[in-house]
């Protein structure tokens, strides 16, 4: 956790210091971006690793048809329902399984089982189940991020100092007293943490979703492109996907960097 | 009714035994001890690590269930956390996501203050206790000592009729140790609420008590008890060369040393 909540202190535009790193980003992307160029011209054939100016036009065709707006807000959808699905089941069983420890112990074997699962195996059963519309997808994504939030519940509670709750029960203070006054706020940054986590995870579900089978969305434009040997296109659908993980990376940063903020 | 409530003991323990079962066994923490604190009664309790003193605490806040034989408050048998009981622990215990006035706050919202006079007393308490300009301060950021200001001043928030203090100075360094000591006294002087101390520290116990309770370790029992009639007020800083107060430590240790034979 630590090591993750310096990374994301790294947006930060108020500094001088915070400036200087921001140019630093975007100098590393344009010399990316200008070595891509270049052996796109003159060392590699384009039809293999295509040309940031290719897929500049095509990005920019796709903004201009419609269908970028499409495909992203299908993706996004379907990640964002299967995060949110997943944080709020997670949390809430997360909290039950804290709190029933034998019945835990029962089914933990079963729960790991399940957590080290490929989770892309249930793909075609899902596909089976829910069809090839937004439901299939959702509970791809859904499957992905739900066991990060259930274990780091668990964890956040586990490490939870117990002195405080001793304090506040000689003190008389109610079980939900206690709860909002110390098992909230202890186990948010562990939330906040598995949120990070689970962003890259929902879109992981959903475009293998969309790979498996569907009509819109980035994972199947990328999957149409590839099958007409079309790289441009399956580069337009990666570049966007970057793009949608770095912004809900920056909102999740800076959402919960006043969570943590005591911490520093 | 006065009447009634002065002649009975504040804190009483009846053949209290405490027993914990472990790996190893059973182990008797506190073997069938007695003990009466009155009403407004500075009480020590002095003896070794593990002899039960902590444990007598735990007991008496319900956080711990007796074994046999009873601790009552104000007549009554603790079974659960009794109202008007205030706990310090060592450790600070203060929520490291709370500021200092926020900490501090935990106390009057468990005492069932008006949310409309908080803020005017939490600011009288943090006066009290010295840390004016600190309120909005994390714990992370303060030292040992200022923490423990900020747990005392959450005690005093909750406004108990009885201090349960289990080595509340104890992990501080030796002056601080001192200035708390005379800290607590005055605030005691004021209000003459009951204190239970629990500490290893025989001079401070000396300086700060009207009674010292001097325990036995496993089975915890109590093996002396010595009256402290020093002055007060007292201040625990000049006190430390007082012939009286010298004679006294010396006569708590000669017992303690005893006791380990």
């Amino acid at each position: 956790m630590q090591a993750r909540d310096s990374a994301v202190r790294s947006p930060i535009f108020r500094s001088r210091a915070g400036t200087w790193l921001l140019g630093q980003q975007i100098l590393l992307l344009i010399v990316i971006l200008l070595i891509w160029e270049a052996a796109g011209a003159w060392l590699v054939d384009p039809f293999w690793s295509s040309r940031p100016s290719l897929i500049a036009e095509r990005l920019w065709i796709l903004a201009g048809t419609g269908d970028l707006w499409l495909h992203v807000s299908t993706t996004v959808s379907e990640a964002g329902i299967g995060l949110a699905m997943g944080c709020v089941i997670g949390v809430a069983l997360g909290l039950l399984m804290a709190r029933f420890t034998k019945a835990t112990r029962v089914a933990e074997p079963l729960f790991m089982g399940l957590y080290s699962l490929p989770r892309v195996a249930l793909a075609p059963l899902f596909v089976l189940w829910f069809g090839i519309g937004l439901l299939a997808k959702v509970m791809m994504s859904f499957s992905m991020v739900v066991f990060v939030f259930v274990l780091n519940v668990l964890e956040g509670i586990r490490s939870l100092d117990r002195d405080p709750i001793d304090l506040m029960r000689t003190m008389r203070a109610s079980p939900a007293y206690i709860a909002r006054r110390v098992l909230l706020p202890a186990v948010l940054p562990w939330i906040a943490a598995a949120f990070r986590i689970a962003v890259g995870l929902s879109l992981i579900g959903a475009v293998v979703g969309e790979l498996i089978g569907s009509s819109s969305g980035l994972g199947w434009y990328i999957e149409r492109s590839a099958g007409q040997l079309d790289t441009t296109g399956v580069f337009a659908g990666i570049i966007t996907l970057l793009v949608l993980a770095m912004v809900a990376n920056l909102i999740v940063s800076l959402a919960f960097k006043k969570l943590t903020g005591w911490r520093q | 009714m006065a009447a009634i409530q002065a002649s009975v003991p504040k804190m009483q323990v009846d053949n209290l035994s405490v027993v914990f079962s472990g790996i190893a066994g059973e182990v008797t923490a506190i073997g069938n001890m007695s003990l009466d604190i009155a009403q407004g009664e500075f009480v020590a309790i002095v003896g070794p690590s593990g002899c039960g003193k902590s444990t007598l605490l735990k007991v008496a806040s319900g956080l711990v269930a007796a074994h046999s034989g009873t601790v009552k408050i104000d007549g009554n048998v603790v079974d659960g956390p009794p109202p008007g009981v205030g706990f310090m622990f060592q450790r600070d215990t203060l929520l490291p996501w709370a500021t200092v006035a926020d900490n501090i706050a935990v106390g009057c919202e468990l005492a069932g203050l008006e949310r409309s006079k908080r803020p005017a007393r939490i600011a009288e308490l943090i006066d009290l206790v010295h840390l004016k300009g600190f309120e909005s301060h994390h714990p992370g950021a303060l030292s040992g000592g200022m923490r423990q200001r900020v747990s005392l001043a959450r005690l005093l928030a909750y406004e108990p009729d009885i201090y349960l203090m289990d080595e509340p100075f104890g992990a501080l360094d030796y002056q601080t140790k001192i200035v708390m000591g005379r800290e607590l006294l005055r605030i005691w002087e004021a209000h003459r609420r009951s204190i239970v101390f629990v500490t290893h520290d025989i001079e401070e116990a000396v300086a700060l008590a009207d009674r010292v309770i001097v325990m036995s370790p496993r089975p915890g029992r109590i093996v002396a008890e010595h009256a402290i009639n020093l002055p007060r007020p007292r201040d625990p800083r000049a006190l430390r060369g007082d012939p009286e107060f010298g004679a006294l430590c010396r006569a708590i240790w000669a017992g303690l040393s005893i006791s380990e034979q």
